[in-house]
């Protein structure tokens, strides 16, 4: 929104109003001075950037975040985070998750398959997404199996974070 | 003996800044009770000391969570903003350490959709202008300029969250609703997709902005789309 453009508008009274809850320029602190051509003009209608912010927002939020969090801990699912690639994972009743993390660069992939089978572990599904930086690959596998699988996951180069879920 | 994951007891969050007390409960309620909940944010060496034996951490828009706090916080697997910016984490940095970053886009977006529905009520019956003048000790008692809401036709340039939640508030208030998007959106109750922006300006009595912050809405709306506009009826 040009706001010069749109104060010449209320000035010349093409419009006859306008509500401004967000700002190209932004005060960082309470105490910092706002500083807009919209001030003064009489039907206009400026808040500081709070069309969010009830108590009701802030519980549902509360719950928002915290099951992403839960559902990230317990299963592995990313959907919807802001900067790691997304996988939307089902279940795994019968196996163990292992969750790993990696610099987004050639040849992890097959490092990690060559894990499972130099060690003949079956594989029971497999999920990868990446992202420009980041790749995340996710293993379900049989049990009792995956304390050595992720003790060799670990320790293959570029790794950044490896755990398993059971 | 069978094996269990890593008990989650053991599963540290550290909650900074108050974040609400659903948060809370929800994590109990799913098993995970280990959490250090504080009510102020930290800085970061006072962070950093916090964040050691953490596994996530929970904040608000104080705490600062940089490339420094990651390299930090060995056990750290993910970060929840409990807000809507994620401006106050170094993202790359989190990407870099293996921490995914979590917020909550949608969550206010009902306080958003009854709040421009106040607003634009009040614009159409002049009452900022009226209650500025009553404040100077003046007192306007002209109908004119003055309308109700009922009727007229709501312009929403983004159908997301909070341009779909608005169009059904409106609609409960006798407005028409048309909309416009980039993406082919379906239309909730009686609202109409409108192709070209300009047909939307042209033909809505309000119009109202629901689109995120990207190259492609910076003015959006300038001189020129305000011109399009339906002139105010003083």
């Amino acid at each position: 929104m040009d706001i010069d453009a749109l104060a010449n508008a209320i000035k010349t009274k093409h419009l006859s109003g306008a509500a401004i809850d967000v700002f190209p320029e932004e005060p960082k602190a309470n105490d910092d001075e706002f500083i807009s051509p919209l001030r003064g003009l009489d039907n206009v209608l400026l808040t500081p950037h709070i069309g969010g912010s009830t108590m009701e927002a802030q519980e549902n939020i509360g719950v928002e975040v915290a099951e992403k969090l839960i559902k990230y801990s317990d299963n592995g699912t990313t959907t919807s985070s802001v900067n790691f690639p997304e996988v939307a994972l089902p279940g795994h009743p019968d196996a163990h998750r292992l969750l790993h993390v990696h610099a987004n660069v050639p040849g992890i992939l097959s490092a990690i398959n060559k894990i499972f089978s130099d060690n003949q572990i079956n594989i029971a599904s497999q999920y990868l997404q990446t992202n420009d930086k980041v790749g995340y690959v996710v293993v379900d596998i049989n049990g009792e199996y995956s304390e050595t699988a992720l003790e060799q996951l670990k320790a293959i180069s570029g790794t950044i974070r490896c755990r398993v879920l059971f | 003996m069978s094996k269990t994951s890593l008990d989650k007891s053991k599963i540290k969050f550290l909650l900074l800044e108050g974040v609400h007390q659903s948060a809370v409960n929800t994590l109990n309620q799913q098993g995970y009770t280990n959490i250090e909940y504080l009510k102020t944010a930290l800085d970061e060496d006072a962070l950093i000391q916090k964040i050691q034996d953490a596994h996530f951490v929970g904040l608000r828009s104080r705490t600062q969570l940089t490339r420094r706090v990651f390299e930090n916080a060995p056990k750290l697997i993910a970060a929840g903003c409990f807000c809507i910016g994620t401006n106050q984490v170094d993202l790359k940095a989190a990407q870099e350490y293996g921490v995914a970053v979590f917020n909550a886009p949608f969550s206010n977006t009902r306080s958003v959709a009854e709040l421009v529905i106040a607003e634009a009520i009040l614009l159409l019956r002049n009452i900022p202008q009226k209650n500025a003048v009553c404040h100077r000790g003046g007192w306007d008692k002209s109908a004119i300029g003055s309308y109700e809401i009922r009727g007229k036709t709501l312009g929403l340039i983004g159908y997301g969250s909070i341009g779909s939640q608005t169009s059904v508030l409106a609609e409960s208030l006798g407005m028409k609703v048309q909309f416009f998007d980039v993406v082919t959106k379906l239309p909730l109750g009686n609202a109409t997709q409108i192709r070209e922006l300009d047909d939307l300006l042209k033909t809505s009595d309000i119009v109202s902005l629901h689109v995120p912050e990207t190259l492609s809405t910076q003015d959006m709306i300038s001189a020129r789309e305000i011109g399009l506009m339906k002139k105010a009826q003083f």
